[in-house]
């Protein structure tokens, strides 16, 4: 369903893994290079660290809206963005990955996986 | 100041009270989390179909139709773990509403609504989903929960 989106992710130097999760936690579609990475798993802490995003700017800025979340590693970045009502986009990328190029892409291909929910 | 007491249990257990302990845990989830509950409803729909299979016998095997395994699904809780008092399943297309009356999560979810917080999981509709995924392939999206005054409404769209 969504194997186009992922391979146009995954042709950004430094993206290791890409997924589509909805917001129940629910691995819709996703790969990753790096075997020993639980992809279902890593898909359920990703909505809930999304979600407790919202929740965190609902509580400061009194909106439950969220642009990006980026998780921050000395071995790697998560970046996550909403893709519709119901599922988020996120990617697993290497520590010095282009931020900018990956961030155009990923609001480009959440716009696709949203227009297909 | 040391010391040791033992207190030992006079009268019977009260599922009530064991209940309500569940539902302010629930509660407090909620509370700190908030949206971010909703990613916690996946992993607790893999337990609770886990638990219903291994723990108590159940066999969803052999139901790849997704409509099916709603039915079966919905027949078990009602019926053996008594989770409501009546369950219905109204399919369209690929969006599905299950509606059931009185479920034992009923207060806590009215609860949240209470505090001014919108429930975002439903762990009998969470396993569901995994059952529709493990027997048929299928993804399952949860749109919506409504809370009523008697019965709770959960909306699904099955994924192609």
């Amino acid at each position: 369903m969504f194997e186009n989106v992922i391979a146009d992710l995954l042709r950004v130097d430094g993206v290791k893994g890409v997924a589509v999760v909805s917001k129940d936690g629910l691995l819709i579609e996703g790969q990753a290079s790096d075997r020993t990475i639980d992809v279902e798993n890593v898909a359920a802490m990703v909505a809930t660290i999304y979600g407790t995003a919202l929740n965190v700017s609902k509580e400061v800025f009194h909106e439950e809206a969220v642009d990006m979340v980026t998780l921050e590693s000395p071995k790697g970045k998560i970046i996550t963005v909403e893709a519709g009502e119901n599922a988020v986009l996120t990617v697993i990328t290497d520590p010095r990955v282009n931020l900018g190029l990956v961030r155009i892409y990923l609001k480009r291909n959440a716009q696709k996986v949203a227009s297909m929910l | 100041m040391k010391g040791a007491k033992v207190v030992e249990r006079m009268n019977e257990r009260s599922e009530e009270m064991a209940t309500e302990v569940t539902n302010l845990i629930l509660y407090g989830i909620y509370k700190v989390l908030g949206a971010g509950a909703r990613g916690l409803g996946n992993s607790i729909g893999e337990e609770l179909l886990h638990a219903m299979m291994e723990e108590y016998g159940l066999n969803f095997e052999g139901s790849g139709d997704p409509q099916e395994l709603l039915n079966r699904f919905t027949d078990v809780m009602i019926n053996t773990f008594g989770f409501a008092e009546r369950g219905e399943i109204d399919v369209e297309g690929n969006r599905v509403t299950l509606k059931l009356d009185n479920p034992m999560d009923l207060h806590a979810l009215q609860l949240l609504e209470k505090k001014g917080m919108k429930p975002v999981l439903y762990p009998m509709a969470n396993a569901i989903a995994v059952a529709i995924k493990k027997f048929s392939g299928k993804n399952v999206l949860i749109k919506d929960i409504r809370v009523h005054d008697r019965h709770v409404e959960v909306e699904m769209l099955i994924l192609g």
